[in-house]
C-alpha cells in the first residue's frame, strides 16, 4: 500500500468520522427539550 | 389601599411602573429610585423583579418594576404576572397607583396597554418617554388634551435631563388620592368578545392621538401615509411585491453570471493544476473529483448568495419588508394562520432552523404547531444552488414578454409554490389535526421608510455568506469525500470485447456504474423513473436529504468522475446539458429541470431542520410525520409536473 492510499483512507474515514459525530450530536440535541427563553409560551 | 403610617407625616404607598419592552422603564426607574434598587423574584417564579424608593409629595413609595409587557391579556407568563400585581391577583393589596410607561416615538403601540390599565380602574399616570426623539421626529404632544381624552394625568419625561420628573411626582400624589373615571369607550359589557374589544381599544387610541399629536413636517408624513396606500394596497400592493422579486431576481442572474464564470472556471484550473502537480494516484483523484470538483461546485453559487441577502437586507432595513409583511398576513390569517406565525416564516426564507425557533413567540401550541410543520416550504438559501444550476443548463437568454428573464419568472415560480404549498397544508391541518378556534388579531406596526444602513446591510450578507462558506468546509466537505468513495470503489474495469462494436463505454463510466454510489442508484432507479430521472440523478437525491446544496457537489462528482478522459465539458452546467443515457438520448431536458425544481421546493432535505423539529415539538412522531408528508408531496408534485409536461409535449 503506496503512502497516497494510506492518506485518501485516512482522508475518508474522518469525512464519515465528521458525518458520525455530527449526526449523534444533532440527535443527541434533539432529544433535548427546548430552551425556552422569557418571550416563550410553548408550555414546555 | 396599602397605605400606613410611617413617621406621623409620611405615608408608605406602592406604585408600579409598567410599559412595553424598550419604552424606558428601567431609565425612568433609574431616575425615578436614584439608582437605590434591589432585586428580588416574583412569588414562585423566577422572573425578577426590581424594587426601589421614590419620595412622591408627602408619601414614601416603593416602586416596583414589572416585566415589560404589551398587554395583560395574561397569555404569557409575564403578562399573567403584570396583571396579578396590578389588580392584586398575587394575593398581595394591589398597587396604590401605575405610572404608564409609553415610548412616545410609539404611541399606539404603546397606548394599549395604558387603555387595559385604564379599564382595571386603579389610578394610572403616563409617563411619555424618548420625548426629545419625538420631538426630534418633528411631532408635537398637546399633553393636557391627552391627558384629558384618555381620563388620567400625563406627564412628558426626558429622564436624561430630569424634564417632568417634579411634574410625575405630583401627578402620581394626586392620583393616588383622587383616582380617575374609565372613559365611555373603554367600558364593555361582560359578553362583549375579545375582538370586539381589541378594535374598540384601538379605535379609541387612534382618536386621542389624532386628537392631541401634530406632524409640524406634515409633507413628509402625508407622503409616507401615501406611499402605504399603494404598496399595502389589497392589489397593487401585491403586484408591486411581485414586480419587485422579479426585479431581485432578474439583477441576480445578471450581476452574478460573471463572477460565477469566474469561480467555475477557477474551480477547473485548480483541478487541472492539482492533476498536473501531483502524482496520479488515489489520492491526486480524491482531491481533484471529490474535494475540488465537490466543494468548487457549491462553492461557485457565492455570488448568487451574497446577491440574494444583500436585496433582502436593503428591503429590511428601508421598511419595505413590513409592508410585504402586512400584505402576506392577511392571506395567513385567512387560512387560519395566527399573525406572529409571520416572522417565523419570514426567517424561513433564509434558513428553516432559526424560523422554526421563533415560533416560540407563539402561545396557542397548536398554532405553534402548524407555523413549525410548515416553515420548511419557504425556499431556504440552500435551494438557491439547485434552483441556479437548472436555470442555468436550461432557461438562460430565454424572456418572457420579451423583456422579463424567464430564469427569474421561473425563479419567482419556485418562491411563490413553497409559500402556496405551506397555505394548503395549513388550511388542511387547521381544519383537521390542529383545529383551534379563528386565531387573535394581530396588530402590525410599520416602521417609517428610511435609506437603509449600509453597515447593517453589509454586516447581514457577509454573516449569511460566512454561513454558506462554513457549511461548505465542513458538512458538504465530509460528504463531498465520502460520496466520491462511494463512486471510486469497488474498482472495476470494463471487460474485454473482441470484436469492435459500435458503442465502447469508457473505463471512467463503467467504474461509477458498477460503483456503491452506482449500484444505490440503480436500486432506487425504478421509483424515480416516474419522475424523469435517471440514476446518476437518483444518488444526487439521497445524498441530498442531508442537506439540499450536496445535490450540486454531487452532480459534480459524478460528471467528474464520470468524464472521458478525452470528453470535453468545461462546466458542471454544460455537463448536464450533453449528459447521455445508454441509448444515447439526452438524461435532462428542460422539464427533468423543472421537475427536479419542483421535488426541492417541497421535499424535507435538510438533516438540521429535521434535528431541531424533534427538539421543538418534543416528539418524533410529529418530526416523522413532516419528513413522510413533505416527501410525500414532492414525489407527487413532480410525478405531476413531468407526466403532465410529457403529456403536453415537452
Amino acid at each position: 500500500m503506496t503512502a497516497q492510499n494510506i492518506i485518501a483512507a485516512l482522508i475518508v474515514i474522518a469525512a464519515v468520522g465528521y458525518i458520525v459525530v455530527t449526526v449523534r450530536r444533532q440527535i443527541r440535541s434533539s432529544r433535548q427539550k427546548s430552551g425556552c427563553g422569557s418571550d416563550c409560551n410553548c408550555g414546555k | 389601599m396599602r397605605k400606613s403610617e410611617n413617621s406621623g407625616r409620611t405615608k408608605e404607598i406602592v406604585i408600579a411602573l409598567a410599559g412595553n419592552p424598550n419604552a424606558g422603564k428601567t431609565t425612568l426607574f433609574n431616575a425615578l429610585t436614584g439608582l437605590r434598587q434591589k432585586v428580588a423574584n416574583y412569588p414562585g417564579v423566577t422572573v425578577e423583579r426590581k424594587e426601589g424608593h421614590w419620595a412622591v409629595g408627602d408619601h414614601n413609595a416603593l416602586l416596583i418594576d414589572l416585566p415589560g409587557l404589551y398587554s395583560i391579556d395574561a397569555t404569557s407568563l409575564d403578562e399573567q404576572i403584570a396583571r396579578d400585581v396590578v389588580t392584586g391577583g398575587d394575593g398581595s393589596a394591589p398597587p396604590d397607583a401605575v405610572v404608564a410607561v409609553v415610548d412616545s416615538t410609539n404611541l399606539e403601540r404603546n397606548l394599549y396597554l395604558v387603555t387595559q390599565l385604564i379599564e382595571l380602574n386603579v389610578p394610572v399616570v403616563v409617563a411619555l418617554t424618548m420625548i426629545d426623539q419625538f420631538e426630534h421626529q418633528k411631532h408635537e404632544i398637546d399633553t393636557e388634551k391627552f391627558a384629558r381624552l384618555l381620563s388620567v394625568p400625563a406627564v412628558a419625561i426626558d429622564a436624561k435631563t430630569g424634564r417632568g420628573i417634579d411634574r410625575l411626582a405630583e401627578c402620581v400624589a394626586q392620583a393616588v388620592d383622587a383616582p380617575h373615571a374609565v372613559p365611555e369607550q373603554l367600558r364593555f359589557s361582560d359578553d362583549a368578545s375579545q375582538n370586539s374589544r381589541i378594535f374598540s381599544r384601538y379605535n379609541f387610541i387612534s382618536e386621542v392621538v389624532q386628537e392631541s399629536v401634530k406632524h409640524k413636517d406634515l409633507e413628509a408624513h402625508n407622503f409616507s401615509e401615501k406611499v402605504d396606500r399603494v404598496l399595502t394596497h389589497r392589489l397593487f400592493g401585491l403586484l408591486i411585491l411581485v414586480g419587485v422579486l422579479l426585479l431581485v431576481f432578474q439583477t441576480i442572474f445578471s450581476w452574478a453570471n460573471v463572477p460565477m464564470d469566474l469561480l467555475e472556471k477557477g474551480f477547473g484550473a485548480l483541478g487541472d493544476l492539482t492533476r498536473a502537480s501531483l502524482p496520479e494516484g488515489i489520492l491526486t483523484d480524491l482531491i481533484v473529483d471529490g474535494v475540488i470538483a465537490g466543494v468548487g461546485g457549491v462553492l461557485v453559487f457565492l455570488p448568487q448568495i451574497l446577491l440574494l441577502f444583500l436585496f433582502i437586507s436593503i428591503l429590511e432595513d428601508s421598511g419595505y419588508m413590513a409592508r410585504a409583511a402586512f400584505l402576506l398576513d392577511k392571506l395567513m390569517s385567512r387560512v387560519g394562520l395566527h399573525g406572529k406565525a409571520f416572522l417565523p416564516l419570514m426567517s424561513s426564507f433564509a434558513c428553516a432552523i432559526p424560523g422554526i425557533m421563533a415560533t416560540r413567540t407563539i402561545e396557542n401550541p397548536k398554532d405553534r404547531l402548524a407555523t413549525i410543520l410548515i416553515a420548511p416550504f419557504m425556499s431556504c438559501s440552500a435551494r438557491l444552488p439547485v434552483y441556479t444550476l437548472m436555470i442555468a443548463a436550461f432557461f438562460t437568454g430565454q424572456t418572457v414578454f420579451g423583456f422579463i428573464s424567464l430564469g427569474a419568472v421561473l425563479m419567482l415560480a419556485m418562491y411563490s409554490l413553497g409559500i402556496f404549498a405551506a397555505m394548503i397544508v395549513a388550511v388542511i391541518l387547521k381544519a383537521t389535526l390542529l383545529k383551534t378556534s379563528s386565531p387573535p388579531p394581530f396588530v402590525m406596526e410599520l416602521p417609517p421608510y428610511r435609506l437603509p444602513n449600509v453597515r447593517n446591510v453589509l454586516q447581514n450578507m457577509f454573516l449569511r455568506a460566512w454561513l454558506f462558506l462554513k457549511r461548505a468546509g465542513t458538512v458538504i466537505l465530509a460528504i463531498s469525500i465520502v460520496l466520491w468513495a462511494l463512486m471510486y470503489f469497488p474498482k472495476t474495469t470494463p471487460p474485454a470485447i473482441d470484436d469492435a462494436p459500435a458503442k465502447v463505454e469508457s473505463a471512467e463510466s463503467y467504474q461509477l456504474k458498477h460503483s456503491y454510489a452506482g449500484t444505490l442508484g440503480h436500486a432506487i432507479e425504478p421509483l424515480i423513473r416516474p419522475l424523469g430521472f435517471d440514476w446518476k440523478i437518483g444518488v444526487g437525491l439521497i445524498a441530498s436529504f442531508a442537506a439540499r446544496e450536496v445535490l450540486v457537489s454531487t452532480l459534480s462528482i459524478v460528471y467528474n468522475a464520470g468524464k472521458d478522459a478525452n470528453e470535453e465539458s468545461p462546466t458542471l452546467v454544460a455537463a448536464i446539458r450533453d449528459a447521455k443515457g445508454d441509448d444515447g438520448a439526452p438524461i435532462w431536458t428542460p422539464l427533468t429541470a423543472l421537475t427536479l425544481m419542483v421535488f426541492f421546493v417541497l421535499a424535507m432535505q435538510c438533516m438540521s431542520t429535521v434535528a431541531i423539529v424533534r427538539r421543538e415539538t418534543n416528539s418524533w412522531a410529529w418530526t416523522g410525520f413532516m419528513v413522510l408528508y413533505m416527501t410525500g408531496l414532492a414525489y407527487f408534485a413532480a410525478f405531476v409536473t413531468y407526466q403532465g409536461g410529457k403529456l403536453l409535449g415537452f
